[in-house]
Protein backbone atom coordinates (compact mmCIF):
# COMPACT_ATOMS: atom_id res chain seq x y z
CA UNK A 1 0.00 0.00 0.00
CA UNK A 2 1.48 3.61 -1.02
CA UNK A 3 -0.38 5.24 1.58
CA UNK A 4 0.76 5.78 5.00
CA UNK A 5 0.13 7.74 7.87
CA UNK A 6 2.24 6.39 10.78
CA UNK A 7 2.25 9.36 13.87
CA UNK A 8 -0.59 11.23 12.00
CA UNK A 9 -3.87 11.93 12.99
CA UNK A 10 -7.05 9.76 11.68
CA UNK A 11 -9.41 12.09 10.42
CA UNK A 12 -12.72 9.95 10.03
CA UNK A 13 -14.45 11.03 7.13
CA UNK A 14 -16.17 9.87 3.81
CA UNK A 15 -16.49 5.79 3.53
CA UNK A 16 -15.30 5.24 6.76
CA UNK A 17 -16.68 1.81 8.06
CA UNK A 18 -15.38 0.33 4.86
CA UNK A 19 -12.45 0.97 3.14
CA UNK A 20 -11.00 3.59 5.42
CA UNK A 21 -11.53 0.95 8.48
CA UNK A 22 -10.52 -1.87 6.20
CA UNK A 23 -7.18 0.25 5.40
CA UNK A 24 -6.49 0.93 9.15
CA UNK A 25 -7.05 -2.63 10.34
CA UNK A 26 -5.28 -4.00 7.67
CA UNK A 27 -1.62 -1.91 8.78
CA UNK A 28 -2.67 -2.53 12.20
CA UNK A 29 -2.43 -6.22 11.50
CA UNK A 30 0.86 -5.74 9.78
CA UNK A 31 2.04 -3.85 13.01
CA UNK A 32 1.08 -6.80 15.16
CA UNK A 33 2.77 -9.32 12.72
CA UNK A 34 5.90 -7.40 13.12
CA UNK A 35 5.82 -7.28 17.07
CA UNK A 36 5.16 -10.62 16.71
CA UNK A 37 8.31 -11.09 14.64
CA UNK A 38 10.39 -9.21 16.82
CA UNK A 39 9.18 -11.29 20.06
CA UNK A 40 9.85 -14.43 17.72
CA UNK A 41 13.89 -13.05 17.45
CA UNK A 42 14.17 -11.99 20.77
CA UNK A 43 13.50 -15.57 22.07
CA UNK A 44 15.38 -17.16 19.64
CA UNK A 45 13.24 -18.63 17.11
CA UNK A 46 14.69 -19.43 14.06
CA UNK A 47 13.38 -16.69 11.04
CA UNK A 48 10.25 -17.92 9.53
CA UNK A 49 9.31 -20.23 12.60
CA UNK A 50 5.46 -19.89 13.03
CA UNK A 51 5.28 -21.07 16.68
CA UNK A 52 2.12 -20.10 18.48
CA UNK A 53 1.81 -16.64 20.18
CA UNK A 54 1.54 -18.41 23.69
CA UNK A 55 4.79 -20.35 23.07
CA UNK A 56 6.55 -17.14 22.93
CA UNK A 57 4.85 -15.38 25.99
CA UNK A 58 6.11 -18.68 27.81
CA UNK A 59 9.68 -18.01 26.80
CA UNK A 60 9.17 -14.05 27.08
CA UNK A 61 7.81 -14.25 30.39
CA UNK A 62 7.44 -17.36 31.57
CA UNK A 63 4.07 -18.10 31.41
CA UNK A 64 1.65 -17.73 28.54
CA UNK A 65 0.31 -14.21 29.03
CA UNK A 66 1.08 -10.81 27.13
CA UNK A 67 -0.52 -8.45 24.49
CA UNK A 68 0.91 -7.23 21.30
CA UNK A 69 -1.14 -4.40 20.04
CA UNK A 70 -0.84 -3.63 16.18
CA UNK A 71 -2.19 0.26 15.82
CA UNK A 72 -3.19 1.06 11.91
CA UNK A 73 -3.68 4.80 11.13
CA UNK A 74 -5.33 5.38 7.74
CA UNK A 75 -6.53 8.69 6.51
CA UNK A 76 -8.56 8.80 2.86
CA UNK A 77 -7.08 11.82 0.76
CA UNK A 78 -10.54 13.36 0.26
CA UNK A 79 -11.02 17.06 0.41
CA UNK A 80 -14.00 18.93 1.44
CA UNK A 81 -15.71 20.59 -0.94
CA UNK A 82 -14.68 24.51 -1.78
CA UNK A 83 -17.31 26.10 0.57
CA UNK A 84 -17.39 29.00 -2.20
CA UNK A 85 -18.43 26.69 -5.34
CA UNK A 86 -19.12 23.24 -3.79
CA UNK A 87 -16.09 22.03 -5.93
CA UNK A 88 -13.10 19.06 -5.06
CA UNK A 89 -10.75 17.33 -6.54
CA UNK A 90 -11.31 14.34 -4.57
CA UNK A 91 -14.69 14.01 -3.20
CA UNK A 92 -14.45 10.32 -1.91
CA UNK A 93 -12.14 7.61 -2.20
CA UNK A 94 -13.81 5.77 -4.73
CA UNK A 95 -16.84 5.38 -6.59
CA UNK A 96 -19.67 3.09 -6.53
CA UNK A 97 -20.34 1.20 -10.30
CA UNK A 98 -22.97 -1.09 -10.75
CA UNK A 99 -25.61 -2.62 -13.18
CA UNK A 100 -29.00 -3.83 -12.75
CA UNK A 101 -31.97 -5.69 -15.19
CA UNK A 102 -35.19 -6.94 -14.25
CA UNK A 103 -37.91 -8.85 -16.54
CA UNK A 104 -41.54 -7.69 -14.66
CA UNK A 105 -45.18 -9.04 -15.43
CA UNK A 106 -47.52 -5.72 -15.30
CA UNK A 107 -51.51 -6.66 -14.80
CA UNK A 108 -52.59 -4.04 -16.81
CA UNK A 109 -56.17 -4.71 -14.94
CA UNK A 110 -54.91 -3.87 -11.38
CA UNK A 111 -51.62 -2.58 -12.22
CA UNK A 112 -49.62 -4.80 -10.18
CA UNK A 113 -46.29 -5.38 -11.18
CA UNK A 114 -44.28 -8.84 -10.59
CA UNK A 115 -40.52 -9.33 -10.78
CA UNK A 116 -39.56 -12.60 -12.35
CA UNK A 117 -36.17 -11.96 -12.69
CA UNK A 118 -33.35 -9.67 -11.18
CA UNK A 119 -29.73 -9.20 -12.33
CA UNK A 120 -27.81 -7.62 -10.30
CA UNK A 121 -23.73 -6.23 -10.84
CA UNK A 122 -21.56 -5.02 -8.82
CA UNK A 123 -18.13 -3.19 -9.42
CA UNK A 124 -16.33 -3.73 -5.56
CA UNK A 125 -13.00 -4.06 -6.27
CA UNK A 126 -11.88 -7.27 -5.48
CA UNK A 127 -14.27 -9.69 -3.59
CA UNK A 128 -12.38 -10.17 -0.49
CA UNK A 129 -14.78 -13.02 0.60
CA UNK A 130 -16.99 -13.09 -2.41
CA UNK A 131 -19.59 -16.02 -0.25
CA UNK A 132 -20.86 -12.74 1.75
CA UNK A 133 -19.99 -10.10 -1.54
CA UNK A 134 -23.06 -12.32 -2.65
CA UNK A 135 -24.88 -12.08 0.23
CA UNK A 136 -24.54 -8.20 0.23
CA UNK A 137 -25.52 -7.81 -3.21
CA UNK A 138 -28.79 -9.70 -2.78
CA UNK A 139 -29.83 -8.20 0.26
CA UNK A 140 -29.07 -4.85 -0.82
CA UNK A 141 -31.13 -5.73 -4.17
CA UNK A 142 -33.84 -6.56 -1.92
CA UNK A 143 -34.10 -4.09 -0.08
CA UNK A 144 -34.06 -1.75 -2.82
CA UNK A 145 -36.57 -3.68 -4.28
CA UNK A 146 -39.07 -2.90 -0.98
CA UNK A 147 -38.19 1.17 -1.88
CA UNK A 148 -39.07 0.64 -5.42
CA UNK A 149 -42.11 -1.45 -5.46
CA UNK A 150 -44.10 -0.44 -2.27
CA UNK A 151 -42.36 1.17 0.98
CA UNK A 152 -42.94 4.42 1.45
CA UNK A 153 -43.43 6.46 4.08
CA UNK A 154 -46.51 8.78 4.71
CA UNK A 155 -45.98 12.26 6.17
CA UNK A 156 -48.82 14.22 7.95
CA UNK A 157 -47.95 17.40 9.13
CA UNK A 158 -44.06 16.12 10.39
CA UNK A 159 -45.67 13.19 11.63
CA UNK A 160 -44.63 9.53 10.55
CA UNK A 161 -48.33 8.18 10.17
CA UNK A 162 -47.27 4.62 9.00
CA UNK A 163 -44.36 4.26 11.84
CA UNK A 164 -44.85 0.38 12.15
CA UNK A 165 -44.27 -2.99 10.21
CA UNK A 166 -47.89 -3.35 10.04
CA UNK A 167 -48.57 0.16 8.14
CA UNK A 168 -45.34 -0.03 6.72
CA UNK A 169 -44.26 -3.24 4.65
CA UNK A 170 -40.82 -4.49 4.17
CA UNK A 171 -40.02 -6.93 1.91
CA UNK A 172 -40.28 -10.69 3.40
CA UNK A 173 -39.18 -13.98 1.89
CA UNK A 174 -42.11 -14.33 -0.44
CA UNK A 175 -40.94 -11.06 -2.42
CA UNK A 176 -37.91 -12.63 -3.34
CA UNK A 177 -38.21 -12.41 -7.32
CA UNK A 178 -37.98 -16.38 -8.88
CA UNK A 179 -35.08 -15.31 -10.78
CA UNK A 180 -32.08 -13.78 -8.81
CA UNK A 181 -28.44 -13.25 -10.28
CA UNK A 182 -25.93 -11.59 -8.12
CA UNK A 183 -22.16 -10.75 -9.78
CA UNK A 184 -19.42 -9.22 -8.68
CA UNK A 185 -16.95 -7.87 -11.87
CA UNK A 186 -13.34 -8.76 -11.45
CA UNK A 187 -11.78 -5.48 -10.52
CA UNK A 188 -9.29 -4.38 -8.45
CA UNK A 189 -9.49 -0.90 -6.69
CA UNK A 190 -5.58 0.63 -6.40
CA UNK A 191 -6.00 2.03 -3.00
CA UNK A 192 -8.07 -0.03 -1.47
CA UNK A 193 -6.87 -3.21 1.20
CA UNK A 194 -6.30 -6.38 -0.41
CA UNK A 195 -7.77 -4.36 -4.08
CA UNK A 196 -11.31 -4.61 -2.17
CA UNK A 197 -13.55 -0.99 -1.79
CA UNK A 198 -16.93 -1.17 -0.02
CA UNK A 199 -20.22 -3.08 -1.42
CA UNK A 200 -23.59 -2.51 0.70
CA UNK A 201 -24.43 0.53 -1.15
CA UNK A 202 -23.09 -0.38 -4.68
CA UNK A 203 -25.96 -3.36 -4.78
CA UNK A 204 -29.04 -0.90 -4.17
CA UNK A 205 -27.94 1.79 -6.82
CA UNK A 206 -29.47 0.02 -10.37
CA UNK A 207 -32.77 -1.66 -9.14
CA UNK A 208 -35.28 0.82 -9.34
CA UNK A 209 -34.25 1.92 -12.60
CA UNK A 210 -34.15 -1.25 -13.95
CA UNK A 211 -37.78 -2.37 -12.76
CA UNK A 212 -39.01 1.00 -13.77
CA UNK A 213 -37.86 0.68 -17.60
CA UNK A 214 -38.91 -2.67 -17.71
CA UNK A 215 -42.05 -1.52 -16.41
CA UNK A 216 -41.72 0.76 -19.55
CA UNK A 217 -41.01 -1.83 -21.55
CA UNK A 218 -43.75 -3.70 -20.82
CA UNK A 219 -46.57 -1.60 -21.14
CA UNK A 220 -45.38 1.79 -22.21
CA UNK A 221 -45.54 3.78 -19.08
CA UNK A 222 -42.72 5.80 -17.60
CA UNK A 223 -42.79 6.37 -13.62
CA UNK A 224 -40.41 8.88 -12.34
CA UNK A 225 -41.61 8.55 -8.75
CA UNK A 226 -41.66 5.65 -6.09
CA UNK A 227 -43.00 3.55 -5.32
CA UNK A 228 -44.22 1.45 -8.39
CA UNK A 229 -47.39 0.89 -6.62
CA UNK A 230 -50.06 -1.20 -8.48
CA UNK A 231 -52.09 2.31 -7.88
CA UNK A 232 -49.11 4.87 -9.19
CA UNK A 233 -48.44 1.97 -12.63
CA UNK A 234 -52.63 1.93 -12.74
CA UNK A 235 -52.86 5.55 -13.06
CA UNK A 236 -50.12 5.85 -15.23
CA UNK A 237 -51.90 3.52 -17.84
CA UNK A 238 -55.06 4.90 -17.74
CA UNK A 239 -53.59 8.17 -18.04
CA UNK A 240 -51.89 7.01 -21.69
CA UNK A 241 -55.59 5.84 -22.51
CA UNK A 242 -56.90 9.24 -21.68
CA UNK A 243 -59.15 7.51 -19.01
CA UNK A 244 -57.37 9.35 -16.01
CA UNK A 245 -58.66 8.15 -12.78
CA UNK A 246 -60.31 10.73 -10.92
CA UNK A 247 -58.86 11.78 -7.73
CA UNK A 248 -58.59 9.92 -4.56
CA UNK B 1 -50.53 -4.01 40.49
CA UNK B 2 -49.97 -7.45 42.03
CA UNK B 3 -47.24 -9.42 41.53
CA UNK B 4 -47.85 -13.47 40.59
CA UNK B 5 -45.66 -15.74 40.91
CA UNK B 6 -45.71 -18.93 37.76
CA UNK B 7 -44.22 -22.00 37.34
CA UNK B 8 -43.15 -23.21 33.90
CA UNK B 9 -40.54 -25.45 32.33
CA UNK B 10 -37.11 -23.44 30.52
CA UNK B 11 -35.41 -25.59 28.25
CA UNK B 12 -35.56 -28.69 30.24
CA UNK B 13 -35.48 -26.74 33.65
CA UNK B 14 -38.67 -26.24 36.19
CA UNK B 15 -38.16 -22.56 36.89
CA UNK B 16 -40.57 -19.75 38.47
CA UNK B 17 -41.32 -16.05 37.94
CA UNK B 18 -42.46 -13.10 39.52
CA UNK B 19 -44.55 -11.22 36.79
CA UNK B 20 -47.04 -8.70 36.81
CA UNK B 21 -50.05 -9.06 34.24
CA UNK B 22 -48.79 -7.10 32.05
CA UNK B 23 -45.31 -8.98 31.94
CA UNK B 24 -44.49 -9.97 28.04
CA UNK B 25 -42.51 -12.98 27.34
CA UNK B 26 -39.48 -11.53 26.21
CA UNK B 27 -39.07 -9.30 29.14
CA UNK B 28 -39.81 -12.21 31.45
CA UNK B 29 -36.95 -14.36 29.56
CA UNK B 30 -34.31 -11.34 29.49
CA UNK B 31 -35.14 -9.96 33.28
CA UNK B 32 -35.27 -13.23 35.39
CA UNK B 33 -33.41 -15.58 33.22
CA UNK B 34 -30.99 -13.40 30.87
CA UNK B 35 -31.90 -15.21 27.61
CA UNK B 36 -31.50 -12.72 25.08
CA UNK B 37 -32.18 -14.82 21.79
CA UNK B 38 -35.82 -13.75 21.39
CA UNK B 39 -35.40 -10.11 21.04
CA UNK B 40 -38.34 -7.77 20.30
CA UNK B 41 -38.44 -5.92 17.24
CA UNK B 42 -41.77 -4.83 16.30
CA UNK B 43 -43.72 -5.13 19.22
CA UNK B 44 -47.00 -6.01 17.24
CA UNK B 45 -46.16 -9.52 16.29
CA UNK B 46 -45.75 -8.61 12.54
CA UNK B 47 -41.41 -9.96 12.58
CA UNK B 48 -40.74 -13.03 14.65
CA UNK B 49 -38.14 -11.92 16.08
CA UNK B 50 -39.15 -12.58 19.39
CA UNK B 51 -40.11 -16.32 18.75
CA UNK B 52 -40.14 -18.98 21.22
CA UNK B 53 -41.85 -22.54 21.57
CA UNK B 54 -44.99 -22.71 24.11
CA UNK B 55 -45.81 -26.50 24.34
CA UNK B 56 -44.28 -26.44 20.82
CA UNK B 57 -46.00 -23.91 19.11
CA UNK B 58 -44.28 -20.87 18.02
CA UNK B 59 -45.59 -17.74 19.84
CA UNK B 60 -44.69 -13.98 19.45
CA UNK B 61 -42.75 -13.68 22.42
CA UNK B 62 -43.63 -9.75 22.29
CA UNK B 63 -47.75 -10.46 21.99
CA UNK B 64 -47.65 -13.35 24.31
CA UNK B 65 -48.86 -12.29 28.47
CA UNK B 66 -46.18 -14.07 30.46
CA UNK B 67 -49.05 -14.73 32.86
CA UNK B 68 -49.83 -17.35 30.07
CA UNK B 69 -46.47 -19.38 30.64
CA UNK B 70 -47.92 -20.77 33.90
CA UNK B 71 -47.65 -24.41 33.89
CA UNK B 72 -46.25 -25.20 29.81
CA UNK B 73 -43.36 -25.85 28.73
CA UNK B 74 -40.94 -23.35 26.67
CA UNK B 75 -38.16 -23.18 24.41
CA UNK B 76 -36.28 -20.88 23.64
CA UNK B 77 -33.28 -20.41 20.72
CA UNK B 78 -31.08 -21.03 23.27
CA UNK B 79 -31.73 -24.76 23.88
CA UNK B 80 -31.13 -26.05 20.36
CA UNK B 81 -27.58 -26.87 20.90
CA UNK B 82 -26.43 -29.62 22.92
CA UNK B 83 -23.11 -27.94 24.28
CA UNK B 84 -21.13 -26.63 21.99
CA UNK B 85 -22.57 -28.93 19.25
CA UNK B 86 -25.01 -26.65 17.36
CA UNK B 87 -28.10 -28.17 16.02
CA UNK B 88 -28.14 -29.08 12.02
CA UNK B 89 -30.80 -25.62 11.61
CA UNK B 90 -28.09 -23.87 13.48
CA UNK B 91 -25.14 -25.30 11.27
CA UNK B 92 -27.00 -24.76 7.81
CA UNK B 93 -27.49 -21.17 8.45
CA UNK B 94 -23.51 -20.90 9.22
CA UNK B 95 -23.23 -22.89 5.82
CA UNK B 96 -25.09 -21.04 3.72
CA UNK B 97 -24.48 -17.56 5.10
CA UNK B 98 -28.00 -16.97 5.77
CA UNK B 99 -27.77 -13.43 7.62
CA UNK B 100 -26.37 -10.43 7.57
CA UNK B 101 -26.63 -8.48 11.13
CA UNK B 102 -28.50 -11.09 12.80
CA UNK B 103 -31.19 -9.57 14.89
CA UNK B 104 -33.87 -12.25 13.23
CA UNK B 105 -31.51 -15.54 12.89
CA UNK B 106 -33.17 -16.97 15.90
CA UNK B 107 -36.66 -16.41 15.05
CA UNK B 108 -36.10 -17.52 11.69
CA UNK B 109 -34.31 -20.59 13.41
CA UNK B 110 -36.93 -22.09 15.49
CA UNK B 111 -39.39 -21.59 12.70
CA UNK B 112 -37.19 -23.52 10.69
CA UNK B 113 -37.06 -26.10 13.27
CA UNK B 114 -40.92 -26.43 13.66
CA UNK B 115 -40.96 -26.82 9.63
CA UNK B 116 -38.72 -29.64 9.57
CA UNK B 117 -40.08 -31.08 12.44
CA UNK B 118 -43.57 -31.03 10.89
CA UNK B 119 -42.50 -31.58 6.94
CA UNK B 120 -38.94 -32.90 6.99
CA UNK B 121 -38.65 -32.48 3.45
CA UNK B 122 -40.52 -29.17 2.44
CA UNK B 123 -40.52 -27.78 -1.17
CA UNK B 124 -39.78 -24.03 -1.73
CA UNK B 125 -43.08 -22.62 -1.82
CA UNK B 126 -43.33 -24.64 1.62
CA UNK B 127 -40.08 -23.36 3.10
CA UNK B 128 -41.45 -19.58 1.63
CA UNK B 129 -45.27 -20.04 3.10
CA UNK B 130 -44.00 -20.96 5.99
CA UNK B 131 -40.98 -18.55 6.89
CA UNK B 132 -43.19 -15.36 5.45
CA UNK B 133 -44.08 -14.32 9.34
CA UNK B 134 -40.34 -13.94 9.50
CA UNK B 135 -38.84 -10.22 8.49
CA UNK B 136 -35.27 -10.13 7.80
CA UNK B 137 -34.45 -6.13 7.04
CA UNK B 138 -30.89 -7.34 6.09
CA UNK B 139 -33.12 -9.67 3.23
CA UNK B 140 -31.22 -12.64 3.11
CA UNK B 141 -33.83 -14.85 2.14
CA UNK B 142 -32.42 -16.36 -0.89
CA UNK B 143 -29.61 -17.69 1.40
CA UNK B 144 -32.50 -18.14 4.37
CA UNK B 145 -34.23 -21.03 2.19
CA UNK B 146 -30.99 -22.40 0.88
CA UNK B 147 -30.38 -22.82 4.80
CA UNK B 148 -33.50 -25.19 5.33
CA UNK B 149 -32.67 -27.16 2.56
CA UNK B 150 -29.39 -27.86 3.93
CA UNK B 151 -30.97 -28.52 7.37
CA UNK B 152 -33.47 -30.83 5.39
CA UNK B 153 -30.58 -33.17 4.10
CA UNK B 154 -28.75 -32.96 7.12
CA UNK B 155 -31.75 -34.12 9.83
CA UNK B 156 -31.82 -36.92 7.34
CA UNK B 157 -27.97 -37.97 7.91
CA UNK B 158 -27.18 -37.35 4.17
Amino acid sequence: MERRFEGKVALVTGATNGIGRATAVRLAAEEARDKVKALAREVGEPEGSNAPISELFKKKYGMQAGTIVGTGIYKPDYVPPDPANGLTPNATPFWMCAAAGAEVEVDTETGSVRILRLVNVVDCGNPVNPAIVATQISGAALMQLGFTMFEKMQIDAGQVTNASLADYKIPSVLDVPPRMENEAVTAHQSNGPFGAKGVGETGTFCVSPAIANAIDDACGVRLTELPLSPEAVLRALRAKDNKELEDQ
Amino acid sequence: MTTRTISFTLNGEAVTADIKSYHNVVEILQRDFNLTGARESCGQGMCGCCTVLVDGTAVSGCLYLAAFLDGTEVRTIESLADGDKLSPVQEAFIEAGAFQCGYCTPGFILMATQLLDENPDPDEDEIKHYLSGNLCRCAAYPEIIKAVKIAARKRKGE
